[in-house]
């Protein structure tokens, strides 16, 4: 379980690779060598922890003023699906380790 | 090579041979006479390279041991690993082993290029050498039709490039020709024996773990152009369903990326070159799945959709 208090951010963020294709985005770590194929919420979430580190709660919070009308409770499990799949993947790291 | 089969002969006993597939020099070597003619007859035409040109693979295929040379022959093949990752074969199979060892060297050691496992064939614009060629290049699980449709179309006026391994330049995206001889099986063998005569297959080789193989030998004038590269426009992941009267579904986007990707053999290892690749590619070709029921239904299908990505 990922501690919703814990506050994430992307590393090096120059060293990812972005190409857009109709909603999808591809996404190259240079740091990993890994391609992911991320859906249009998965990379606004990677996008505002590029901006800054968020901890889950203000993630669920913006995103949900940004996407009005989409049921919280589905989109706050969606973040944290998408946290743990980041943080898996070593896309993102919890703040203090940088 | 045909020429000089007694020089040829000669140097695969020393391990000497040197001869020309697409951009690499292989240097060749084998003592045993049944792998000595096999190799004769479905290489002979290929070029024969200098003894001083650097080899980019070096392998040898000999019996095992000295008894297993006379008795229930085994041979293996040697690519200087070592580790080595071949297994032995029966005697009667050793051509397979020197192909399978060829295979492994191009796709372990080859990372120049950005490989693909696909057939590659193409069609040339025009005589003039500065034209660019058009590529179509098929991808897809094993036994999904793809050699098949590789032989067919190379044997239609197409220039065969590969029925293995793609092999792409990261720079400017062209594709270079490395024309091996083709590796049928089973009930593709019937299906282009009856087109093609006898006259361009090695005999055949049983009980292989994939069934019965022979080889189809490749078209001269895909040997001689064997240098001239080609544009790639067409991807298609041909699928071959008995009775299929035909289905071809667009693929674009993420999921054509996706789908190249995993045809690639070295992407993991080039890193960003073969991901910035790809993706030119797929907002620059077009990508389709195919569904056939007929050799004669799937080339029609590619020359039609070659004709509309003009």
């Amino acid at each position: 379980m990922l501690d919703v208090s814990t506050l994430w951010h992307v590393p090096e963020p120059d060293s990812l690779v972005w190409r857009s294709f109709d909603s999808y985005s591809l996404l190259f770590n240079e740091r990993s060598g890994n391609t992911h194929v991320l859906d249009p919420l998965s990379r606004e979430i990677l996008d505002l922890l590029q901006e800054a580190p968020r901890d889950e709660t203000s993630l669920v919070r913006e995103l949900t003023s940004l996407l009005e009308g989409q049921d919280p409770e589905a989109l706050a499990g969606a973040v944290h699906e998408a946290l743990k799949a980041f943080d898996t993947a070593g896309l993102i790291f919890p703040a203090y380790h940088s | 090579m045909q020429e000089n089969r007694a020089q040829v002969t000669r140097d695969l006993n020393r391990g000497k041979l040197k001869f020309k597939v697409g951009p690499f020099v292989a240097r060749i070597g084998t003592s045993y006479p049944l792998l000595q003619r096999d190799f004769l007859d479905i290489y002979g035409g290929y070029p024969l390279a200098g003894p001083d040109e650097f080899a980019h693979f070096n392998l040898k295929v000999d019996p095992v041991s000295l008894l297993r040379r006379w008795f229930k022959p085994k041979v293996i093949a040697d690519g200087g690993f070592i580790a080595s990752p071949f297994v032995p074969l029966p005697g009667d199979l050793s051509i397979l082993a020197l192909e399978m060892g060829l295979n492994w060297q191009v796709g372990t050691k080859s990372d120049q290029y950005l490989i693909y496992h696909s057939g590659v064939v193409a069609r040339d614009t025009g005589p003039d050498e500065g034209q660019p060629s058009r590529a179509v290049l098929m991808a897809g699980e094993s036994g999904a039709g793809k050699s098949t449709l590789t032989a067919g179309l190379a044997y239609s006026g197409w220039r065969l490039f590969s029925d293995e391994f793609a092999l792409m330049d990261t720079d400017d995206l062209l594709l270079y020709p490395y024309p091996r001889p083709i590796s049928l099986k089973n009930q593709s063998i019937n299906v282009m024996v009856e087109r093609l005569g006898e006259e361009v297959f090695s005999r055949p080789f049983l009980n292989t773990i994939k069934g019965t193989i022979r080889y189809l030998k490749v078209p001269a004038e895909s040997l001689r152009q064997g240098h001239r590269p080609a544009q790639l426009d067409l991807v298609v992941f041909p699928n071959y369903v008995e009775g299929s009267p035909g289905h071809i579904e667009e693929f674009v986007g993420a999921e054509a990326f996706a789908m190249l990707r995993g045809a690639s053999v070295n992407s993991d290892r080039l890193g960003r070159p073969a991901f910035d690749a790809i993706s030119e590619l797929v907002g620059r070709c077009r990508f389709y799945g195919l569904q056939y029921g007929s050799l004669d239904m799937a080339i029609k299908m590619v020359e039609d959709l070659m004709e509309e990505t003009r």
